[in-house]
């Protein structure tokens, strides 16, 4: 469980097809489309980001809480529930689950019965973080570089891809992503075209010993002594074992949730989320 | 709105009663209460016979019931129990076979076992056999090495935690402390501040600890095959009442009755001892020599890979403590007798059973007084815990942790 994804309930039981999600939503896509459904999605993981900064919580607890919100809604319409109350109430159960309690009062902790039992009680929750740091680490990644593939893993959150791929795909997309948008520009240090890319070896990531020592360790042994080699990222990313196809499909994900996040800005300036809101809530 | 989909959820909603019938009352506590109960619909075996199914089912009463200001629904160790027992699958782990929710109160149902670890309770205290007793260690150590290897801390073992089924399988057991440990938010001391049930607390714990380890559960290990070999708790110390501050007190007695045995703890078995919060509380103890051997020698086991398990599992220094997968490959289990699944195989001797109050048979009405005794109040749990309901009669039993 804990240490292994695959025997775990999220692993098991939470990782849902594209085709099943869309089942799940039909009541609501009814009344609202898509897209205007995914701005709903945006407009509530806000809230719950921001319920998490005003509790000070860790980033883990507000992804958890996204988390169980979506895997609510799979299971119910908005339609018939008050989703600012689930959001409050995921965000309530997260901090339990996660060893961190807060107090909230008497109607959350009632609603949190009910969620749980949507749950089917199945509460563990893996997130992309680890799998970032772990990644990031083999591959020498800066922090700075870390830092944006972890703001990417935050924003993915807007989307279903917690309810699609598991955790350790999305992070590899996420670290992608960032190579992708602003590995050749900014810093030159990473290139998904060219095959040797350079850099980063000044000694300050912390993933350069890991590498040199793995090298060292490796069947070249007549090269220890040579200058350490910044590993070939497209070599990198295809050794891992993960689907490509996963990868693009979360990138494209990612990267339409930043174009519709626009469209979503503006429409929340001009009330029009508001207006989508009651006339998905049938207020 | 919500008035809606909430009588939509409860018309959904499966009835306790409508699935599972009690047979009667095992145990309460503060969190709740135990019955045994066996489901309605029997299934039929391979050789086509009706069988039924027999369950424990723990019903939770939400916390602070019938006090809606400070109603704060399912409580942590609800909690904790559930998601740990949905992603836990083992052997030598109690089996979660389904959770209900109804009326706001959790009830867990697990698969039933019919015997326990609390021996030193029996009337007759007949030496149980040392095939019984190293297979119930090995399973015991092989469930704790499956938590252990999930980042699970059990926290709470103790022989009223331990179960045992007909069939002679251990099955651990009451996660309602256990905790994920691996890479916490928060220290594990900031959680609870008391942890483990006086008799089986290790004593970095009772030095104050703030980052404990998986060698806690080990420590419980120990105490725990030394009172199978005895039948009695092998530190019976009394617990220091936490104070109206709540700060946790010093187990002064608890550390007392570990010294007696052990003897004092000095700086060559434990280099980091002077690190422990408590230290300076050790002044007051006079050195004393280890009779661990001795009190060996008064067990119903005469073998010498026994002891030596045994004086690695109750070791001072946590960090060289053995470790589950370690005790696992000691050389104890492979003297004869070997250890088997089955802990009863061939023996001519009757491992009492659990005591189950059959008159205490209505999940809806508190189990009647002579059926649950009202304990005193035992061990504080954060201070925070009221009385202890404890059942049957409480000679010989170590005061509970928490309910």
């Amino acid at each position: 469980m804990a240490a292994n994804f695959w025997t775990s309930t999220h692993g098991m039981h939470w990782l849902l097809s594209r085709h099943a999600l869309a089942e799940c939503r039909k009541v609501d896509l009814k009344v609202v489309t898509e897209q205007e459904l995914i701005k709903v999605n945006i407009w509530f993981a806000q809230i719950i980001t921001e319920l998490g900064r005003k509790l000070s919580v860790r980033q883990v607890i507000i992804a958890t809480a996204i988390t169980y919100f979506k895997r609510f809604y799979t299971r119910n319409s908005f339609r018939n529930t008050e989703p600012n109350l689930v959001a409050a109430t995921c965000m309530y159960l997260a901090c339990k689950i996660e060893e961190s309690p807060h107090h909230i009062k008497t109607v959350i902790a009632e609603m949190k019965a009910i969620i749980i039992e949507e749950l089917e009680f199945n509460m563990i929750v893996f997130h992309p973080y680890r799998s970032l740091m772990t990644l990031a680490q083999d591959l020498g990644t800066k922090n700075d570089d870390v830092q944006w593939a972890w703001y990417i893993i935050n924003d993915s959150y807007r989307t279903d891809m917690c309810l699609l791929y598991p955790p350790h795909v999305i992070a590899t997309a996420a670290l992608y992503l960032q190579i992708a948008l602003k590995g050749g520009a900014q810093y030159g240090d990473y290139s998904l075209t060219s095959t040797t890319s350079n850099a980063n070896n000044s000694g300050a990531a912390a993933g350069v010993t890991t590498r040199n020592a793995r090298r060292g360790a490796g069947n070249n042994a007549g090269n220890v002594n040579e200058t350490p080699k910044v590993k070939d990222i497209r070599l990198w990313f295809a050794q891992l074992n993960v689907d490509s196809e996963q990868i693009i499909d979360i990138v494209q994900e990612i990267i339409s949730l930043y174009e519709l996040w626009n469209e979503y800005s503006e429409e929340v300036k001009s009330n029009g989320l508001h207006e989508l809101l009651s006339r998905l809530l049938n207020k | 709105m919500l008035a809606e989909f909430r009588a939509k959820r409860e018309t959904e909603r499966i009835r306790v009663e409508a699935k599972y019938q009690v047979l009667g009352f095992i145990s309460s506590g503060t969190y709740g209460r135990v019955y045994k109960a066996k489901a309605k619909k029997t299934v039929k075996s391979a050789d086509g016979e009706e069988k039924e199914l027999v369950y424990a089912i723990k019903k939770f009463k939400p916390d602070k019931e019938g006090d809606t200001h400070t109603y704060t629904g399912i409580s942590q160790s609800a909690c904790r129990e559930i998601s740990l027992c949905r992603e836990l699958r083992h052997q030598n782990i109690v089996s979660l076979q389904e959770v209900l929710l109804e009326d706001n109160s959790i009830h867990m149902v697990f698969e039933f076992a019919e015997h326990d670890f609390l021996v030193n309770n029996q009337h007759e205290r007949k030496p149980i056999p040392e095939f019984t007793i190293k297979s119930f260690l090995w399973q015991l150590l092989n469930g704790v090495a499956y938590l252990h290897a999930n980042w699970v801390l059990h926290r709470d073992l103790k022989p009223a935690n331990i179960l045992v089924t007909n069939d002679g399988v251990v099955k651990i057991g009451d996660l309602g402390l256990a905790r994920i440990y691996e890479r916490p938010l928060q220290p594990l001391f900031n959680g609870d501040k008391v942890v483990v049930t006086i008799w089986y607390r290790a004593p970095e714990l009772l030095l104050g600890s703030r980052h404990y380890t998986k060698a806690i559960d080990i420590w419980a290990i120990g105490c725990i095959f030394a009172e199978l070999l005895t039948l009695r708790p092998i530190f019976k110390g009394e617990e220091a009442k936490m104070d109206n501050k709540k700060n946790v007190p010093f187990q002064k007695n608890q550390l007392t009755k570990i010294f007696e045995v052990l003897g004092k703890p000095t700086k060559d078995q434990w280099p980091t001892i002077d690190q422990q919060p408590e230290y300076h509380n050790l002044n007051a103890f006079r050195s004393s020599p280890n009779r661990l051997h001795e009190f060996y020698q008064t067990c119903s086991s005469k073998s010498d890979a026994g002891f030596e398990l045994l004086a690695a599992m109750l070791g001072y220094d946590p960090v060289m403590r053995i470790t589950a997968e370690e005790a696992l490959r000691h050389p104890y289990f492979d003297e004869e007798p070997a250890p088997s699944m089955d802990s009863f195989e061939g023996q001519p001797y009757q491992y009492p059973s659990r005591v189950v109050k059959s008159e205490d048979n209505d999940m809806r009405v508190p189990p009647t007084v002579t059926s649950a005794v009202q304990g005193q109040a035992g061990a504080t749990h954060g201070g925070t815990r009221g009385k202890h309901g404890h059942n049957g009669k409480d000679e010989g039993r170590p005061p509970k942790r928490r309910g």
